[in-house]
């Protein structure tokens, strides 16, 4: 028992430290201010679900339905549990690297796979807090309850997901042994992703919808009762489920302590039977994966392309493949800046209807507000190329093949400039999406339009140009995983900085524009940032090899 | 039992590689080393003994067929695969408690004796060790639970002379402890099995080419250098593979004693591994 | 022909990495450069392919300096740094074009030379493959054609030996011999003794930043009187500082 133990421990250290903080070399730096933030990120999402649960709860208990909250709670955490432990298990059973120098170790198979069962039961426990344990403290400390209520909640959030867990771990074995999709690790996580993403998109949308019909007290109660007359038709089907809500809700001792051996009478059986099921199904399906032959694939003809494109082409074709091909590139590097304004334009679309935006045009047309409304669109603009993390990673990207850059007999100064470039491009999506629906909705002049194009394109340089250089001066190219570069570099704060700057710029501008023509003061915006751009320039040119002093 | 390793027509089948009835045993008290070209079969040998994958055939380990008495077999047996070890995120005291749980015959004194002599860092994480740290520390652990069988793949691969003498050290020494031990390492630096195997298997393609002593092959191969004419003397069985260069013929032989008092040609060189490798695969056929 | 001139580099205060390298690799000669982990040897190399500025001295290739002439200087050699874990994402095919691009190789050129490149190591099957799939050995090899394209006349290589099988080692090493042949200059680090022994013309050994040999492998041998087999003598001399 104790190698499943000590398995276990390693495999937990090795998962939590990866996603924390060993991607970096220096990663002892910044661990006591990671800290920080995490513990204020955690502090700041248990408020928001505190509130909510408050609300929900005050809601139930106009009609006296409060304990429906508790079951509504669990089966809501059953229901996180099974959708992220489907794609979870597979990530921890087939897809961590150290599997290879596992298998020749003197372990009995059933040591692996329940050592790394456990680690995904103790992951779910982290979840659990926040989308279990919260709501029901809140619940309890409402309801002013005492260790009657509180002990059995904590016995069921470390009963309840193991049934689940094992359950799903046991179709994945079962349908792993059989496809082929060992194989394709990084198509898997793109689609998880992307699945990810559409799920959040749609919740957006619906969170909307709903906020939209602003619900009653009474309304609120209504759904949660229709909500838990489902609820009580699937307790059948889980009768884990079941027996925890009567151990939470019962009176004595004694009825808790039955249901919950009932709860650990199953689950203990079931680990067993899948303790002795999966040494057959794991190992099958996992073999599969291993397998690290050379590629000897017959391609089809190989096409020699030798059209000859110029240096500046070919160059930032290389950059956009490297952020196309490379699914974190992508999703946390292009897809926003595309995702972001298109999403924007949906909420829009969906929460103004006619009134209220022949409410906003009436407005506007009576304050006479064109200058402002030239500068909000650049302001807005600003807003979304805050999300562009392409130029701020130009470097870092890279990692430890930066020096590249170096050996080339090609000028850094060209180099900057053609890693500058995808960052200008992509901002692009943005601009031209705003000023399109601002032309539908606020109908400026084609005038305008060109106006308010060109001075965004001037920023947008600019500030490409700028975020390359922070990234010359400050490079992360010592990293294990792309996440490091664009998930936890303290850089990526510099879009935001550089964006909120120009923001305040305009506004302060804005005040002028009662007195001034908005073109003079456009003229003047555009003069500041071109002014900025061809400075950046002759530095980047002037300085071009100490700025790429901190590659070697 | 002579041999701690036996393997009987192992096949393995592969999408587009086929591993074709190997055999060889790695016999007690020497040291094996499997070469060849990248993809062909040495990991993928490497991996059947471990039973890591399946395939067919037949693999005794220490007595034992490998499959039905894997978790026997793993005791004895001390493994160095070429990726990272256990977890980058333990240092070596945890290292010591983890195996002590694992190997039934887990000497703590014995791996710390090592630590020492290696002067390896005791307080650092793994994932901070350079590259030849790394693979000291993952042989000191596959010795110190007094394996019969060490097992690597590429253990030398990208170290300075200086750290690979240290190495082969210690490969010597695991031998010299017991005779009834065994080392099977697969690698591309053929120098280092020169100075250390006593057999040598060569793997291209799936197939074994030659399975010979070390000895044999440096004492008695040798290249045969000389001109068309008198290549053309020459009888097909006193030869094995013959290259045609520029101006003259190479030609591999495996005995150049004999060859010597047979032909009066002078130019007769000892081979070198790497040499007799390259005739096979460039080589031609008689 | 790469001329260094008394290069220093330090990276803590008053620990030199490198120390007033001197040192000249002629053409026609291929040179090996050895020596111990940490002893300067990756310094010494990234000076001179720019990657790292000298704090003192000058390199010169083909006479053009690579800290006033840097351009030039880059166009004269071709390197293959020790680690091929580059542009994983891009196709082989790809990465050869780019290359090929950036150092100007002739449109006509271009095809026959990718293709005898690849095929010679036997990856050109593979060119429409990103090289994320290869596996080291083939990464390695990608980058040696990447660095052979331009025909440069000046190779400098890291460890290229590390992670090639026997024949694409040996096929290299044949065309080092030919390049040299030829007049040009070949620049190479190994841990291999020998490989270096039976490749190169000249070696130079380097400890704790200072050059503590250069010569022929008679030269060595005579100098140190000793018999003894070359890692021997290689042992002896970097253990004797």
């Amino acid at each position: 028992m104790t190698n499943t133990i000590l398995l276990t421990i390693v495999f937990l250290k090795s998962s939590l430290q990866r996603i924390q903080s060993k991607y970096y070399e220096d990663a002892e730096k910044n661990k006591s201010l990671r800290r920080i933030v995490y513990i204020i990120l955690f502090a700041f999402l248990a408020g928001i679900i505190g509130f909510f649960s408050s609300n929900i709860i005050d809601a139930l208990e106009q009609s006296n339905q409060e304990t429906i909250f508790i079951g509504l709670i669990l089966f809501l955490v059953l229901m996180v549990t099974v959708i992220q432990v489907i794609f979870s298990s597979i990530n921890i059973l087939y897809f961590t690297k150290d599997t290879e120098s596992i298998l020749p170790l003197p372990l009995k198979p059933y040591q692996i796979i329940l050592a790394r069962t456990n680690v995904i039961i103790i992951v779910q426990y982290f979840i659990e807090i926040i989308v279990g344990l919260i709501p029901l403290a809140v619940y309890g400390f409402k309801m002013d309850l005492g260790p009657m209520y509180y002990v059995p909640v904590i016995i069921t959030l470390i009963l309840l997901p193991i049934l689940p867990i094992i359950l799903i771990s046991l179709i994945v074995m079962i349908l792993m042994s059989f496809s082929k999709i060992t194989k394709n690790r990084n198509k898997f996580q793109l689609f998880t992703t992307f699945l990810v993403l559409a799920v959040a998109i749609a919740f957006s949308i619906a969170m909307v919808k709903i906020d939209e019909q602003s619900i009653s007290d009474a309304q609120m109660a209504q759904m949660m009762s229709k909500a838990n007359s489902m609820i009580e038709m699937i307790k059948g089907y889980f009768p884990t489920l079941k027996y925890s809500i009567n151990a939470i809700l019962s009176n004595d001792i004694m009825t808790m302590i039955i249901e919950f051996v009932k709860v650990v009478g199953i689950s203990l059986v079931a680990y067993i039977v899948y303790a002795i099921l999966s040494q057959k199904l794991y190992f099958k399906g996992l073999v599969g994966s291993l397998f690290s032959g050379e590629n000897k694939k017959k391609n089809k003809k190989i096409k020699l392309g030798v059209k000859r494109k110029n240096i500046g082409r070919m160059y930032i074709g290389k950059e956009f493949k490297t952020l196309l091909r490379n699914p974190v590139y992508l999703v946390q590097c292009i897809l926003p800046a595309v995702l972001l304004p298109i999403l924007c334009i949906v909420l829009i679309a969906i929460s103004l209807d006619e009134a209220t935006i022949n409410d906003i045009l009436n407005y506007l047309s009576q304050i006479n507000a064109d200058g402002v409304v030239l500068l909000a669109i650049l302001g807005i603009i600003q807003f979304f190329s805050m999300i562009t993390y392409i130029s701020i990673t130009a470097i870092s990207r890279d990692g430890k093949n930066a020096v590249f850059m170096k050996y080339i007999p090609l000028s850094l100064y060209k180099q900057y400039i053609y890693k500058t470039i995808p960052n200008i491009i992509m901002n692009l999506f943005s601009i031209v999406i705003v000023l399109a629906v601002s032309k539908y909705l606020v109908d400026i002049s084609i005038l305008n339009m060109i106006v308010v194009f060109v001075i965004a394109m001037i920023m947008n340089i600019a500030q490409s140009f700028l975020l390359l250089i922070v990234d010359l001066k400050r490079p992360k190219l010592q990293w294990n995983s792309e996440y490091a570069v664009v998930k936890q570099n303290f850089n990526l704060i510099f879009p935001m900085v550089f964006s909120l700057i120009s923001i305040g710029i305009l506004a302060l501008y804005a005040e002028t524009t009662q007195l001034i023509s908005v073109y003079i003061v456009l003229g003047m915006i555009a003069a500041i940032y071109l002014l900025i751009a061809v400075l950046v320039n002759i530095y980047m040119y002037k300085r071009q090899n100490e700025l790429a002093g901190k590659i070697e | 039992m002579e041999n701690n390793i036996i393997l009987k027509k192992v096949s393995k089948e592969y999408k587009d590689f086929k591993l074709n009835d190997i055999s060889f045993n790695v016999p007690k008290g020497s040291v094996v080393g499997l070469i060849g070209e990248n993809g062909v079969g040495k990991t993928t040998t490497i991996k059947a003994i471990l039973n890591i994958i399946s395939s067919q055939g037949t693999i005794i380990v220490l007595g034992k067929d490998n499959k039905k008495y894997e978790q026997e077999i793993k005791q004895e047996i001390g493994v160095v695969l070429d990726d990272s070890f256990l977890s980058d995120y333990i240092d070596i005291k945890k290292i010591d408690s983890i195996m002590k749980d694992f190997y039934k015959n887990w000497d703590s004194k014995k791996y710390f004796n090592y630590i020492k002599k290696f002067k390896l860092p005791k307080d650092k994480m793994i994932n901070d060790f350079s590259t030849g740290m790394k693979m000291k520390l993952k042989i000191i652990t596959a010795i110190s639970h007094n394996p019969k069988i060490l097992i690597l793949d590429e253990p030398t691969s990208g170290l300075d002379p200086v750290v690979r003498n240290e190495i082969l050290d210690i490969f010597r020494e695991f031998i010299a402890e017991d005779e009834e031990r065994s080392i099977l390492m697969s690698t591309h630096i053929t120098s280092d099995l020169e100075h250390i195997s006593d057999y040598i298997v060569f793997i291209d393609n799936g197939h074994i080419i030659f399975n010979l002593p070390t000895e044999e092959l440096l004492e008695n191969y040798g290249i045969v250098k000389c001109k068309k004419e008198e290549f053309e003397k020459i009888k097909k069985e006193d030869y094995i593979k013959y290259k045609k260069e520029k101006y003259q013929y190479e030609i591999l032989v495996n005995d150049r004693f004999k060859f010597k008092k047979i032909y009066p040609i002078n130019t007769i060189d000892r081979a070198s591994i790497e040499d007799i490798m390259l005739f096979y695969i460039k080589g031609e056929n008689k | 022909m790469i001329e260094i001139k008394n290069v220093s580099k330090s990276y803590v205060k008053d620990v030199k990495s490198v120390d007033s390298l001197n040192l000249e690799i002629k053409n026609g000669e291929i040179f090996g450069f050895l020596g111990p982990n940490g002893a300067g040897k990756t310094t010494t190399i990234r000076m001179i392919t720019g990657i790292l500025e000298p704090d003192g001295g000058d390199i010169l290739v083909d006479g053009y300096s690579i800290r006033s002439n840097p351009i030039e200087a880059k166009k004269r050699f071709g390197f293959v740094p020790d680690n091929p874990d580059i542009f994983l994402k891009l196709k082989g095919i790809e990465y050869l074009n780019f290359l090929a691009e950036i150092y100007n190789v002739p449109i006509e050129k271009r095809v026959e030379r990718i293709e005898n490149l690849t095929k010679k190591f036997e990856i050109y099957q593979n060119l429409n493959s990103t090289i994320e799939s290869y596996s080291h050995g083939m990464r390695q090899k990608i980058v040696i054609c990447g660095a052979l394209i331009s025909n440069p006349k000046n190779w400098i290589l890291d460890e290229p030996m590390t992670g090639l099988d026997p024949k694409s080692s040996f096929d290299l090493k044949e065309m080092m011999r030919e390049h040299t042949k030829k007049g040009n200059a070949v620049f190479f680090s190994t841990h291999i003794l020998d490989v270096a022994e039976r490749l190169c013309d000249r070696v130079g050994i380097i400890n704790k930043g200072k050059l503590v040999f250069v010569g022929t492998f008679e030269e060595m041998k005579a100098k140190f009187k000793e018999e003894t087999s070359l890692e021997e003598l290689f042992l002896e001399i970097t253990e004797n500082d």
